[in-house]
């Protein structure tokens, strides 16, 4: 999971593992491994830290990695347009693997994504879901889908 | 051996402090060798023998040559963790130490940060926001603004209008005095022209109520909720009256004033006739105001159902500038030291558009003005005895059927309507009532819902399937909503509720005898 | 527009004051069947009958009041008991009374 800070990836993965969620914002260092089991499949989930003013996403977490999910907040429009560098930075460390993109938050007023910014995302190709860890709007959608792109991807 | 057991002592301590712990796989990522210190970081089912990422979860991933650093983990136990991944030639070393100092730190610093920022965002979002309420507020302000001075432009405009008529009536009833205290020495004491004089006040009031009756439906300047009311109007009497109400203030003036019709002697036409005179009166008043030598004319020519009119002065005309301004609300030029609020243009344009025209104003500095417009002007058929407000001939003309099952009602409305020249054919229940329709042509039908053998509801179905589009009218003691709804959804022509007004009927009749060619009935 | 009515009219006008009595009686006829407390639905139906009619046509003919006091009546026809409704009718008839 990356993306900028507080854009939800912990309330995300802890949505998706514990079916738990906080309204606290309390920061993710260095990363965070969860585990949940997605049908015959065993995910391991790497909570890394968001993008913020100390430091740049360390590259050394994405290692090893099947596949990821790209995270922005829907009400934060720098974080979705931020997406595009974090992505350029992965595909550098780790090469072109599985990508889905969650626009998260978007149980909030405020939604900041428009038609122009969608746009941008579908033309790289992403599927991109608006969720919210908050009420659980299209968290396993989310998960599920990266999950049938990396399956599909290894046959 | 002491330089080894040293050694041993060393790492015994370099472990205990940094608490070392390590793990040691083979190039198949098959546990070979473990420190026994996992388990207090939560490690606690790693066994020799067995493939690491089973379980040491972040080891999933990777392979035996793996290099990487991974700074701050969190382990099973809490306590985040450095890892550091050592490949050699055959084997794979998984360091691990505490690094939850740092972390504790690093949590402290990102927190604050984070946040702080995160306060950042949200207060340019804030600022934005309120940078468009501002703008919005500021927006709506102007708009209050306009329209507030729209309002007192109407109100002005209004006043303006009256100001016209009144000053004739204080002019002719001024002149009836003059002539009564004269009549002592019978000089100009003619009554025939004193009851012409009261005739023209008699005119202007007629004129100042038809202001106030539009008054009243009269809305913003621009709202469509202005009512344009057609009426039969004799043009010439219409010019006429005008003359009259200009006259005083011209002949104040000293100035001319010229009609010149070119309409026909009797053109009676369908035009909503104050509406016409506000106009005219506005327009010849503004010449006449700003006239001071010459004349003012009006011409008038009623030509394939238009009706166009040309007002010119010979006053002193307006710059090419000043013309394009002279529309709008409040706008005087600067120095023509004549009293006025400047706002029977704009009125009289927005007029003469709901009237179907377009106002025209041409003119020339120190040469005079010219304004005209054109207006559509139906002709009506004209009744020979067609001059009453309310004229019952046509409507005597018309064959009306009354569906009434309660005597004491019928007897009463077939009276009162037989008063007012309308004769009705009374049946007393639906079945009749059909058949009636059935074999004779009726012109209008007056139907009560509750009925026996067949309700109202009941015939106008049968009336719509038989394509039979004569105008029924319902006549309802129900003041239930459905009820309107449901007769107006099988086609009646109009619904009203017991008891009825026969002055209602008479009005529903007059609206259908214009809608249908009764002229040729026998 | 007012016009001055016709002797015709006025004469309808004295007739319609005359069939005051019988209009009376056919209310009372009405009041007497529920008077023991019980109302069937399709006596709610008779009452509601006579007073469409009274309302309708005593309104035509300028009285106001009864036609309002029979609309009244007519609203809770279908759910009132004899209760509410005899001493009603009784009202009504009352002021028909004055009128005739």
């Amino acid at each position: 999971m990356v993306g900028d800070f507080s854009v939800g990836k912990t309330s995300l993965t802890q949505r998706f593992v514990n079916n738990v969620f906080s309204d606290k914002y309390l920061t993710t260092i260095g990363v965070k491994i969860d585990t949940a089991i997605v049908g015959d499949d065993k995910l391991i989930v790497w909570d890394v830290a968001g993008r913020d003013s100390l430091s740049p996403i360390n590259a050394s977490y994405l290692v090893g990695a099947s596949g990821v999910i790209l995270v922005a907040d829907g009400s934060r429009s720098n974080t979705a347009s931020g997406l595009l560098e974090i992505w350029q930075m992965v595909r550098k460390r780790i090469g072109s693997v599985p990508v889905v993109v969650a626009l998260n938050k978007v149980d909030l007023d405020g939604w900041q994504i428009d038609d122009h910014s969608r746009a941008i995302l579908d033309q790289q190709g992403w599927d991109v879901f608006a969720t919210s860890a908050k009420d659980g709007k299209n968290v396993e959608a989310v998960f599920n889908k990266l999950v049938e792109k990396m399956n599909s991807k290894d046959s | 051996m002491v330089e080894v057991n040293l050694q041993q002592q060393i790492n015994a301590q370099l472990f205990d402090k940094l608490q070392l712990a390590y793990i040691c796989v083979d190039s198949s990522m098959i546990v070979v060798d473990i420190s026994d210190n996992l388990s207090s970081y939560g490690y606690n089912d790693i066994s020799i023998g067995a493939k690491v990422e089973d379980c040491v979860d972040f080891m999933f991933g990777f392979d035996a040559q793996t290099q990487l650093d991974l700074p701050m983990i969190e382990s099973p136990s809490g306590i985040t963790i450095a890892v550091s991944l050592l490949p050699s030639d055959s084997s794979l070393m998984v360091l691990i130490s505490n690094a939850s100092n740092q972390a504790e730190q690093r949590q402290l610093l990102q927190q604050k940060a984070n946040e702080n920022e995160l306060l950042v965002e949200r207060q340019e979002k804030l600022l934005h926001q309120l940078e468009q309420a501002s703008q919005q507020l500021e927006f709506k302000n102007q708009q209050l603004e306009e329209a507030s001075r729209l309002q007192t432009s109407f109100l002005s405009g209004v006043s303006h209008e009256f100001r016209t008529p009144l000053t004739s009536i204080i002019g002719y009833t001024n002149l009836v005095e003059q002539s009564l205290k004269s009549s002592a020495d019978k000089k100009g004491c003619d009554p025939e022209q004193k009851a012409g004089h009261l005739r023209a006040v008699q005119r202007s009031s007629r004129h100042l109520l038809s202001l106030v009756e539009n008054l009243l439906d009269h809305g913003k300047l621009d709202s469509d909720e202005i009512v344009v009311r057609p009426k039969e109007i004799d043009l010439v009497e219409l010019f006429q009256d005008v003359e009259l109400l200009l006259k005083p203030l011209s002949d104040t003036k000293h100035v001319e004033f010229n009609i010149n019709l070119d309409i026909g002697d009797s053109a009676v036409v369908l035009i909503d006739d104050s509406r016409l005179k506000q106009c005219l009166i506005n327009i010849l008043g503004n010449a006449v105001k700003f006239t001071d030598h010459g004349s003012v004319s009006l011409t008038a020519e009623l030509l394939d159902e238009f009706l166009s009119i040309r007002v010119e002065d010979t006053g002193p005309g307006i710059s090419a500038d000043d013309l394009e301004k002279i529309r709008l609300p409040f706008w005087q030029a600067a120095d023509t030291g004549k009293a006025g609020t400047g706002l029977g243009l704009t009125i009289t344009e927005r007029i003469i558009e709901l009237l179907g025209g377009k106002l025209e104003v041409s003119s020339v500095l120190g040469e005079g003005t010219q304004v005209s417009f054109q207006i559509p002007a139906p002709m009506v058929v004209t009744h020979e005895s067609s001059k009453a407000f309310n004229s019952p001939q046509p409507l005597s003309n018309m064959a009306v059927l009354l569906a009434e099952d309660d005597h004491d009602i019928a007897d009463l409305m077939v009276m009162m309507m037989a008063d007012r020249g309308v004769h009705l054919t009374h049946v007393e229940n639906g079945a009749l009532a059909l058949e009636a329709m059935r074999s004779n042509t009726f012109d209008f039908v007056l139907m009560d819902i509750h009925m026996p053998i067949m309700t109202g509801h009941e015939v106008l179905v049968a009336l719509q399937q038989e394509n039979n589009s004569t105008p029924v009218v319902i006549m309802s003691a129900s003041t239930v909503e459905a009820g309107r709804v449901k007769a107006e959804n099988l086609g009646c022509y109009d619904y009203l509720i017991k008891p009825v007004d026969v002055d209602d009927v008479i009005e529903i009749m007059n609206q259908v005898a214009m809608n249908t060619d009764i002229s040729h009935r026998p | 527009m007012s016009l001055s009515e016709s002797p015709q009219v006025k004469a309808l006008k004295e007739r319609y004051k005359a069939s005051f009595p019988e209009k009376l009686e056919l209310l009372r006829q009405r009041r007497e069947a529920i008077a023991d407390g019980h109302i069937s639905s399709q006596q709610r139906m008779q009452v509601n009958e006579v007073l469409h009619k009274l309302a309708g046509s005593s309104g035509m003919y300028g009285y106001h009041e009864i036609s309002a006091s029979c609309r009244e009546i007519m609203a809770e026809i279908d759910v009132a008991d004899t209760s509410f409704l005899v001493p009603k009718i009784t009202e009504l008839m009352l002021l028909i009374e004055r009128h005739s």
